[in-house]
């Protein structure tokens, strides 16, 4: 085993990550190798420097101080059904003449409901909402494309052609619409 | 350390955004996501970045595809060492210089408290001086992952690749030390 053999392998040797054949190589080229033995040192000696490091970094702060930011996230979350999601969008508790903005509505159901169903939510809860104009998005692997900004009825049929131009089934993981009065 | 992976059971928990399973996860993992964060961005701003890692891992919490614990620590591994990569990238646009202010003497007996802290503040400093992707492997190696748990939170292929990855990060790492005067 030569010099640039044994150094690719030396962090492995140092930290008894490499198997006993290996190791023994390595052991035998070390025996041998001042230069490679040297390194070897250094690794072992900034090794015990960043263990006193770690030993001497603070603690975390305390869980109260990330649990606020927890719940709000939570509370800005949507629905996680189909169902809750047609109940959110029951006309009675929707409010008339007022800007709104519905984010993301369908959020969390990747993979669990075909795109039929998401977009026949996303539709009807548009429709509830009896305000115009609207602007519908689709996220899929983390791009959003917007796919309409026109009214109700027209945002989901144009979600619906996508739906049968392209299987977004798998990889569409939230639609997010919005509504302004 | 506090290395136990999250049993099985409390992924559920997890993914339904249970406060208590949140709560134990953190338990469990803040130390060392906080750690991460100060080694690779510095005491400053770790705090903000280690918290924003969590947040990202509850807002995403429906997008974690394993079932199994260890894959759920590495999944939130991940999410915090890309939170630093971000953090760093953004600094590039406004670099900080590093610049040896103190020369530690090397001393043959054991350190003293003193020693101790000047060796902590020069390995803070020396970090910066290794590139982020190369430090966040120093930085879980030095968590005590294994090689394997570092190939599964890195998506690197091989052990052999994290070994010359490490060999790198450990040279880089010399010599941001040596251009700060240690071991003269």
């Amino acid at each position: 085993m030569n010099c640039a053999n044994v150094r690719r392998l030396l962090s492995a040797y140092c930290d008894l990550e490499l198997p006993s054949e290996r190791r023994a190589a390595v052991r035998r080229h070390l025996h041998d190798c001042e230069l490679c033995a040297a390194a070897l040192d250094g690794f072992k000696n900034l090794s015990a420097l960043t263990a006193q490091w770690s030993d001497t970094q603070a603690s975390a702060p305390p869980w109260e101080e990330l649990a606020p930011k927890l719940m709000t996230a939570l509370a800005a979350a949507c629905p996680a059904s189909p169902e809750e999601v047609l109940s959110a969008s029951d006309p009675k508790r929707l409010h008339t003449g007022v800007a709104r903005t519905f984010k993301p509505v369908i959020e969390g159901l990747e993979d669990r409901y075909p795109l039929s169903d998401l977009l026949y939510v996303a539709g009807a809860t548009m429709a509830f909402t009896a305000v115009e104009p609207m602007c519908a998005y689709v996220r899929s692997d983390n791009i959003w494309s917007a796919l309409s900004n026109t009214s109700p009825v027209d945002v989901s049929f144009n979600i619906a052609q996508v739906g049968e131009t392209e299987d977004l089934s798998f990889a569409m993981d939230s639609v997010w619409l919005s509504a302004v009065a | 350390m506090d290395h136990q992976a999250p049993q099985s059971g409390f992924l559920d928990g997890l993914k339904n955004a249970d406060l208590d399973a949140w709560r134990n996860l953190y338990a469990q993992y803040g130390g060392m996501i906080h750690r991460l964060a100060r080694g690779m961005v510095g005491a400053k701003d770790a705090e903000d970045v280690a918290q924003e890692a969590f947040l990202q891992a509850f807002r995403k919490r429906h997008q974690f595809r394993g079932d199994s614990a260890k894959l759920y620590e590495a999944w939130l591994y991940r999410i915090a060492v890309n939170k630093c990569r971000d953090w760093c990238r953004k600094r590039l646009k406004n670099p900080v210089t590093v610049t040896a202010t103190r020369v530690p003497e090397v001393v043959m007996e054991a350190p003293s408290v003193e020693q101790r802290l000047n060796d902590v503040d020069l390995i803070q400093r020396a970090l910066q001086g290794v590139t982020p992707y190369l430090r966040a492997l120093l930085l879980l190696h030095g968590e005590g992952r294994s090689y394997q748990e570092i190939c599964r939170i890195m998506k690197i292929k091989s052990k052999g690749t994290v070994s010359e990855r490490l060999g790198l990060a450990r040279e880089q790492l010399r010599e941001a030390l040596a251009r700060l005067g240690w071991g003269e």
